[in-house]
C-alpha cells in the first residue's frame, strides 16, 4: 500500500467514525442493546458497511456511504412501525415462547424454536436451574435468552414475605464526579457548595478534588471514594512487579 | 454555557458533520476542475492528441510529459472520491499513450486518447 492509499484509508476511517458515531445515536438504545436477533444482525450489517467505507479502495466510498445511511434509514422505519402498530411489531421482533409450564417441557414449543432439550438444560443452568420440576415457567425471550420463573415455594424469601417493613431507596445522586462538584445535582436536591464540603470534610475528606465520586442516596446518606486507595499489601494480588 | 447554546450544538455539529461529510464525498467533479492553466487535464490531453495526431511527434512527446506531471499533480485531489482501480488504469493509458507517442502509432494514440477522455470524464463523480 503506496502513502497515497494510506491517506485515503485515513481519511476515510475518520468519516466512517463520526458517520457511526451519528447514526448509532439515531438508532437509539435498543438497537445498541440488540434485543432481538433482527436488530443484532443489523447491527453486524452496518458495522461491516463502516468496515468497507474504510478500508475497501476498490469501490467510490459515496455508493457505500448511501448502503449505509439506507440501512440506518430502514431500521429506523422499522422501529417507527414496530411502536405504532403492535401486529408489526409483533412480526418484526417476535414474540417469548414458552418452553417449560409447570415443570413440565413442552417439546412442541422447543420444535417450534428449534431448540433441543440439552441446549434448554444448558440456558436453565445459565440461569441456576438445576432441577426442571422446581420451575413453573421458562420462556425464551426474541433475542434468544432464557427467563425463568421458579415456582413460588422455590423462590427467595423477601422482605415483603417476612412482613419485614422497608424504606424507599430510590436512586443515589452524583455529587463530586472525577473531583468536580456537580453543581446542577446539588441545586436539585436544594443543596449547596458549603453544605457539600461539610459533608466531605466529615467523611475526612478535605476538598471535592480529594474525591474521585460522592453520591448521596435518600436517606442523606453519603458514599466517598478517594483518589488515594488505602489497600492493605495483603489485598495487592499481583505476583510479579510489571502491569497487570 | 447556556442551555439553549448547548441544545443548539448538540443537533447543529451532527448536521454540520454529516453535511461535511456528504459534500466530501461528492466533491469529485469540483476538485477536477483545473486549478490554472498548467493544470487543465482535459485541455493538455486534447494537446498531445492533437500534436500527435498531425505528425508533430517531438512536440507531442513533450506535451505528453507535462500531461503526466499534471496527472501527478491532480492525482492526490481525486484519489478520495475514486476507486484505485480507476487511478491505476489512468496511470496504465497514461503510460500506453507515452508509448504509442514514442512509438509514433497513430493508431494507438488515438485509442489511448479515447479512454484517457472517457475515463477522466467517470473519474470521482
Amino acid at each position: 500500500m503506496s502513502v497515497g492509499e494510506a491517506t485515503i484509508v485515513a481519511v476515510r476511517a475518520v468519516v466512517t467514525f463520526v458517520s457511526l458515531l451519528i447514526f448509532t445515536r439515531l438508532l437509539g438504545k435498543t438497537q445498541i442493546a440488540q434485543l432481538t436477533y433482527f436488530e443484532w444482525v443489523t447491527g453486524i450489517t452496518i458495522g461491516s458497511i463502516g468496515g468497507v467505507l474504510t478500508t475497501d479502495l476498490s469501490i467510490r466510498p459515496w455508493p457505500v456511504f448511501v448502503g449505509l445511511a439506507v440501512w440506518v434509514a430502514l431500521v429506523m422505519l422499522t422501529q417507527y412501525i414496530a411502536l405504532k402498530s403492535r401486529w408489526t411489531g409483533k412480526m418484526l421482533d417476535g414474540e417469548p415462547v414458552v418452553v417449560v409450564h409447570n415443570g413440565q417441557i413442552l417439546e412442541k414449543s422447543l420444535a417450534q424454536v428449534r431448540m433441543r432439550v440439552g441446549e434448554l438444560n444448558s440456558l436453565l443452568r445459565e440461569k441456576n436451574v438445576f432441577d426442571i420440576s422446581t420451575v413453573e415457567a421458562a420462556l425464551l425471550e426474541p433475542h434468544g435468552k432464557l427467563s425463568v420463573l421458579l415456582r413460588s415455594q422455590e423462590r427467595p424469601v423477601t422482605p415483603k414475605d417476612l412482613k419485614i417493613p422497608t424504606a424507599y431507596e430510590g436512586l443515589g445522586v452524583e455529587l463530586v464526579v472525577d473531583g468536580e462538584v456537580m453543581e446542577q445535582n446539588l441545586r436539585r436536591m436544594g443543596l449547596n457548595r458549603a453544605w457539600l464540603l461539610d459533608r466531605l470534610r466529615e467523611e475526612g475528606v478535605s476538598g471535592p478534588g480529594e474525591a474521585f465520586l460522592a453520591i448521596i442516596d435518600t436517606q442523606g446518606r453519603i458514599y466517598v471514594d478517594r483518589y488515594e486507595d488505602r489497600l492493605p499489601p495483603a489485598d495487592r494480588v499481583g505476583d510479579y512487579p510489571g502491569p497487570n | 454555557m447556556k442551555g439553549w447554546l448547548l441544545k443548539f450544538l448538540y443537533y447543529a455539529l451532527p448536521t454540520l458533520a454529516m453535511a461535511v461529510i456528504v459534500l466530501s464525498m461528492n466533491t469529485g467533479p469540483v476538485l477536477k476542475r483545473p486549478l490554472g492553466s498548467h493544470d487543465d487535464l482535459p485541455a493538455q490531453l486534447e494537446q498531445v492528441a492533437a500534436l500527435a495526431l498531425s505528425g508533430r511527434w517531438e512536440e507531442a512527446g513533450r506535451a505528453e510529459m507535462r500531461l503526466a506531471q499534471t496527472w501527478a499533480r491532480v492525482k492526490g485531489r481525486v484519489s478520495f472520491t475514486s476507486t484505485t482501480d480507476e487511478i491505476e488504469i489512468f496511470d496504465l493509458l497514461l503510460a500506453e499513450l507515452q508509448a504509442a507517442v514514442d512509438g509514433r502509432d497513430h493508431l494507438l494514440v488515438r485509442s489511448a486518447h479515447l479512454r484517457l477522455k472517457s475515463l477522466w470524464e467517470d473519474l470521482g463523480s
